[in-house]
């Protein structure tokens, strides 16, 4: 089943004359699994996740019940986590939030600003996660969710990423040093272009070789 | 909507800033009495601490909440939430009413002003009605510049939103009275017209400040004056509150 189709000749960018990215060829996603956003910085990775969720001035309104983290998100600083879970999600989601966080190792008792920048970026996304369990998304669009995070932390976000594909569509955007599982498909944004990319992509260097070959056209 | 209300009143419980504040009313209950002459006419205490608590009160509302205000609405920015729950499908307005919302902080603070005056109340010779009276439209006058404060951290950093969010307050407090004064001595035709227009654009915000009708225990305001004056400051607040959103709704 198709969640989000994406037809070809797309434009998106901040300005209608000024696009940063086009579709050039019809992009369909399905209601689960995981892709991976990929691409050089400043091509326009963050440009086409606003633009999915509604956030920029040309797209067309928020999708229906996504969730989107950003990549630079703040809980509020001086509120311990748990607090944070208390105040705005419902039983099962703080409890999933709870649980989450015991598997990252965040201190979810202690103020935000207290935590070190790695607990800090490992509580927003595990409190994401759970805003998507709360009000039941259909999407979890996660921008550079792994940066600062060190290679034991990586690794156990892939258990919470792994668990979340099952449920709903995912999409990550990251520079991935280490995949601990093939991702269904990459979305590649590459010369203002957004392809979609299907294959085997067991490691970075397989992906690596998709942003720099010359052509994107290396469906499998 | 209601998550990021919720989100907010926990973050401003937790900020701790009302402890300053309630340390602040304690200390000058005590030391209120240090400003009448108390050895002489034991009888003014009750009144001092009265007139002190409501200064106090006003002087809060106008300069404290809207620092607080603008770094409500500055945070929502910076910290990327606005992006965060559009994306989960709340609209721009909803969103602005939550973070407008806050201002219910500042109904607790006058509330809470209100109960320790009648508490003194009893007795000084001020009437309970006059006290209510006063607190509504103090009240009132303190949430006008909410909407703006939150609306113009969207363009402009929490500083300068909470300096010309200070200036607007001051500007309706103490600028009504200064250009009345230019109103009644100017001699031009065209100079009266210009006072008169200033006058009437200008925000009252003195209708807030009742510190005079606590201070020498004036009888309440008869009723229709009273709606009037509350149905002007709404009036603002409603004003205040469009600017803000178009503020607001621009900038994302």
């Amino acid at each position: 089943m198709k969640l989000i189709t994406i037809p070809a000749g797309t434009a998106i960018g901040y300005r209608p004359n000024q696009p940063i990215i086009k579709a050039e060829e019809r992009i369909e996603l399905p209601s689960k699994g995981l892709f991976l956003l990929v691409g050089q910085n400043g091509m326009g990775k963050t440009t086409f996740m606003k633009h999915l969720v509604g956030c920029l001035p040309q797209s067309k309104g928020p999708m229906d019940r996504a969730v989107y983290l950003p990549e630079r998100f703040d809980l509020p600083e001086y509120l311990p986590p748990r607090k944070v879970a208390k105040s705005c999600l419902n039983h099962e989601a703080r409890r999933q939030f709870l649980g989450d966080a015991n598997v990252l190792k965040v201190e979810v008792g202690k103020e935000f600003y207290k935590l070190s920048k790695g607990n800090k970026q490992k509580t927003v996304l595990a409190f994401a996660i759970a805003r998507a369990t709360d009000n039941q998304s259909k999407v979890l669009l996660l921008d550079e969710p792994l940066s600062g995070l060190d290679y034991a932390v990586q690794k156990d976000a892939w258990i919470l990423f792994n668990r979340e594909r099952q449920r709903r569509l995912v999409i990550l955007s990251m520079h991935p040093d280490h995949i601990e599982t093939p991702p269904d498909a990459l979305l590649v944004i590459k010369n203002g272009r957004i392809s979609k990319v299907e294959g085997n992509f067991e490691s970075w260097g397989d992906i690596e070789r998709v942003l720099t070959g010359e052509s994107l056209t290396v469906s499998v | 909507m209601k998550a990021v209300a919720n989100l907010l009143l926990q973050q401003w419980i937790h900020a701790r800033a009302w402890v300053l504040v309630a340390a602040v009313f304690v200390a000058a209950t005590f030391l209120a009495k240090y400003f009448v002459p108390w050895e002489v006419d034991p009888t003014l205490i009750p009144l001092a601490r009265c007139q002190v608590i409501y200064g106090l009160t006003l002087v809060i509302g106008m300069v404290l909440l809207p620092a607080l205000y603008a770094e409500a609405g500055r945070s929502q920015l910076t910290r990327n939430h606005r992006l965060f729950w559009r994306a989960q499908g709340l609209s721009d307005s909803k969103y602005f009413v939550a973070v407008c919302g806050i201002c219910f902080v500042a109904a607790a603070a006058v509330v809470l002003a209100g109960t320790v005056i009648l508490l003194l109340v009893r007795s000084v010779d001020l009437s309970v009605a006059s006290l209510i009276q006063s607190m509504i439209l103090t009240y009132l006058a303190v949430i006008v510049c909410a909407p703006l404060a939150v609306g113009m951290t969207q363009w402009v950093n929490s500083s300068p939103a909470t300096l010309l969010t200070i200036v607007f307050n001051c500007v309706g407090l103490f600028g009504p009275a200064s250009v009345n004064a230019a109103r009644n001595t100017a001699g031009a035709k065209g100079e009266q017209v210009f006072w008169e227009t200033v006058f009437t654009v200008i925000p009252q915000l003195r209708l807030g400040d009742q510190s005079e009708r606590i201070t020498f225990c004036w009888p309440p305001i008869p009723m229709q004056g009273f709606v009037e004056a509350c149905g002007y400051l709404i009036g603002w607040t409603l004003f205040s509150f469009c600017i803000g959103y178009v503020c607001w709704r621009k900038r994302l």
